[in-house]
This record gives C-alpha cells, sequence and structure tokens, in this order.
C-alpha cells in the first residue's frame, strides 16, 4: 500500500496508524512521524535567524503559515520518493500526507508512516521519505503576520539530511545500494533537486557521513544480530 | 504561447505578469521578463531557482512547444 495525499483538511493520528498496522499480519513495526507548525517565537533569536523565515520584516509570534504547492507536481514528486522507499526498503505499506493552505501554531502539517517486518527498514525509510520531501517536493512555506508575509528559506541542515541518502551509504541494505544505487541517485539529484546546492552539498557531506557510518551504524548492527 | 507560472516568493515579484508569452526557452522568457520586470528577472537569476517544463525539472535552454507548461521554482520548504 502507498497513499499520499495533499489536503487542507487536518488528519487523525491514530487513524492513520490502524490502517498501516491493520494491512497484513506480517507487518512487525509501524513508524510514524507528524511535523507540527512551531511558533518561531520560541526558538529564540538565533534559531529565527536559522530559519531564515523572518526576513527581518517581521519579529516575534506568528499568527499563521500558509503553504503553497505546485498541484500536479507535487503528487508526481512524493509518488517518486516514495516509491525510491518501497525500493530501497522493505516495506509493506507507507502513507504520506502534507496539508496545504493556512495553518496554525501547533497544527499538524505533515505526516509519514511506514509499516514493515523489522524496525530497521520502518525507521530508515520514514526518515528518508521525511529528508526527500523536505527537499525535493515542491511545497513552499509563507509565514504572515499583522497582515505581512515573508518566504521561509530553504535550511542548509535539510539538505544535508537529504544528500545522505544519495550516497548509498544506508545501513543495512549494503548489498547492491552502494554501487547499484550512486550513480543514478547524484546524477538524478544533480539535474532535479529543487534545493539548487545539491552538487555543493553532496560533496560537503559525503566525508562525514561516510566516517560516521562507519564507525557507529547502531542499526546495521542491530539488523546483523536479527539475522543471526 | 507558453503559460508561465511562479510559485512561492516568485509569485511576489510576478505580480502583473501575464500568464502567457510566446519564447522557445526558459532563458528567453527570463531574458523578456526583465524589460518589463527587472527585480522578477534578478530573482530567476539566483543559482537555486530551477525551471520545469510540464511539470518536469529541466534545463534552462530545453526547447518549447506551443502550450508548454513552464513554472519557475525557488528552493522547497515543504515538511
Amino acid at each position: 500500500m502507498k497513499t499520499i495525499r495533499i489536503q487542507t483538511d487536518d488528519f487523525d493520528l491514530a487513524q492513520e496508524y490502524q490502517l498501516l498496522r491493520q494491512l497484513s499480519s506480517t507487518v512487525g513495526a509501524v513508524v510514524t512521524f507528524t511535523g507540527l507548525v512551531r511558533d518561531f517565537q520560541d526558538d529564540g533569536e538565533g534559531e529565527c535567524a536559522l530559519d531564515g523565515a523572518l526576513d527581518g520584516a517581521i519579529e516575534g509570534a506568528i499568527e499563521s503559515l500558509s503553504l503553497e504547492h505546485y498541484p500536479g507536481m507535487t503528487e508526481t514528486l512524493l509518488a517518486e520518493i516514495v516509491e525510491q522507499a518501497h525500493e530501497r526498503w522493505s516495506l509493506i505499506g507507507s502513507t504520506v500526507i502534507h496539508r496545504v493552505g493556512k495553518l496554525l501554531p501547533t497544527d499538524q502539517i505533515v505526516f509519514v508512516g511506514v509499516a514493515s517486518q523489522h524496525r530497521g527498514d520502518a525507521f530508515e525509510a520514514a526518515q528518508f521519505l521525511m529528508d526527500y520531501l523536505k527537499t525535493k517536493a515542491t511545497f513552499w512555506k509563507k509565514v504572515s503576520q499583522d497582515g505581512e508575509h515573508s518566504w521561509v528559506e530553504s535550511k542548509d541542515s535539510d539538505a544535508a539530511a537529504a544528500s545522505r541518502w544519495d550516497k548509498g551509504l544506508l545501513l543495512g541494505d549494503a548489498e547492491g545500494s552502494l554501487l547499484g544505487d550512486a550513480e543514478g541517485s547524484l546524477s538524478k539529484n544533480a539535474e532535479g533537486s529543487l534545493l539548487g546546492d545539491a552538487e555543493g552539498s553532496l560533496l560537503k557531506d559525503a566525508e562525514g557521513s561516510l566516517s560516521k557510518n562507519a564507525e557507529g551504524s547502531l542499526l546495521s548492527d542491530a539488523e546483523g544480530s536479527d539475522h543471526a | 504561447m507558453i503559460n508561465i507560472l511562479f510559485f512561492g516568493r516568485l509569485g511576489d515579484f510576478a505580480k502583473g505578469v501575464p500568464s502567457t508569452i510566446q519564447a522557445n526557452t526558459p532563458q528567453e522568457i527570463r531574458d523578456l521578463l526583465a524589460v518589463d520586470f527587472p527585480a522578477l528577472a534578478k530573482e530567476l537569476s539566483e543559482p537555486q531557482v530551477l525551471v520545469s517544463v510540464n511539470q518536469m525539472i529541466v534545463g534552462w535552454d530545453q526547447q518549447l512547444m506551443d502550450g508548454s507548461e513552464v513554472a519557475f521554482l525557488p528552493p522547497v520548504t515543504g515538511g
């Protein structure tokens, strides 16, 4: 099952979880992620600047957030991302829900849920889906307050998070993914990453991620034990 | 004619821009817009801005067909 929904309405976390849980008696793990609209004021000054949302023009608590997207293209891009997740990990089902339109602080904005036999697949696929969704799907956030608005700017940290998955360094799916995946993902990304500086991020991040994964991958260890 | 769309912050700079234009490439659209909408053209020249034709990301020199939908996309910020 692959469910993708773009909607103005809210979603029910419990219901989405149940749908994934009940997909099959072979489901052994369900990982869900829910993203909420944050009040940027809570971040303090530094984070405000990091978010780049406020352009100096709007300070303090946000009154509302609106989400614009490119109808048609967004669905296509999300379907591609979900397809990649199902190719890379052994998944029984996945759900991606993204809200658009006007939202308020504490509102739910995005849901990613993944069902699989084993937790490693579900954890990784959920993280991959979120990382890719944030950097590749055609959504744009606008913050409004007192009749003024400002567009949220993309973050280098999101680009770096997404680029980890481009290098085939994934825990657990070493077979084939290291070589098989690297070329396609890299070239696809260079052409088609909506973040613009994909090439820079890929290079910048490569070394750090390599060593990090090589040294201390808890998940690949865990999965090894499962099989053993 | 080519249908043109502007998303995110680019939409703020595209107020008053006609929804269709005659051009052979996205680059040419940008050049044409620079005449009457220099601020928009400057934004479109930012390296992070991508262009799509019929909802596929393409290069700025992509040849356009009559009826193509060209969209200008600033860096995305969903999630």
